[in-house]
């Protein structure tokens, strides 16, 4: 077994070092352009997106949603509500 | 100003330690720190892209991933408290059921 994870660890380790070699000498990164503006983001956002984006709003709020109820606390001490005020 | 296949590069050796976490750690809260670097390290290939050919679209698709990343932590740790509660462990090793 422990053979059999040195070796899946040097297949990772040997994995990576090909990606590297294979990313960093690819062809595709030779002529470069103007990189786009922050207006050119906005603009696309704005434009292009607008629908993603708002799609991703809902994604956010329903995790949101979803995490709180995940860690919700049902112990009775939390449900209960201070009805009887503070004495100051 | 730094060529992009340095930072495509860069993004390699993060995926890769990112991945060596995931498949070695036993804690959940590192392996989903090793998911979060893998995940940040494809965000740089795609900025160091957007950079590099003039396309906006990598910005918007990074600016995408970064939420849906929040998303993902924020389920994430909810689900490791709740495991927590139940099994009072977070071992992945010892958490091997999905009921509670």
């Amino acid at each position: 077994m422990r053979a059999l994870s040195a070796l899946a660890r040097f297949g990772v380790f040997a994995f990576i070092l090909i990606l590297l070699s294979e990313v960093m000498s690819h062809p595709m990164w030779g002529s470069s352009e103007t990189p786009p503006s922050t207006l050119d983001f906005a603009v696309a956002l704005f434009n292009e997106w607008s629908m993603a984006i708002v799609v991703l709003g809902l994604l956010l709020a329903m995790a949101m949603i979803g995490a709180s109820y995940l860690v919700r606390d049902e112990r009775l001490a939390n449900l209960i509500w201070d009805l009887e005020g503070d004495d100051q | 100003m730094i060529e992009a296949s340095w930072i495509a590069g860069l993004g390699v050796i993060l995926f890769g330690v990112g991945l060596i976490g995931a498949f070695t750690r036993k804690n959940a809260i590192v392996v989903l720190m090793c998911i979060e670097v893998m995940l940040n390290a494809a965000n740089l290939n795609f900025v160091a892209g957007a950079a590099h050919y003039g396309d906006v679209n990598g910005w918007v698709f990074t600016a995408i991933a970064i939420a849906i990343a929040a998303a993902e932590v924020a389920i994430g740790l909810a689900i490791l408290l709740s495991l927590y509660s139940t099994q009072e462990t977070i071992s992945l090793d010892e958490a091997n059921i999905l009921r509670n």
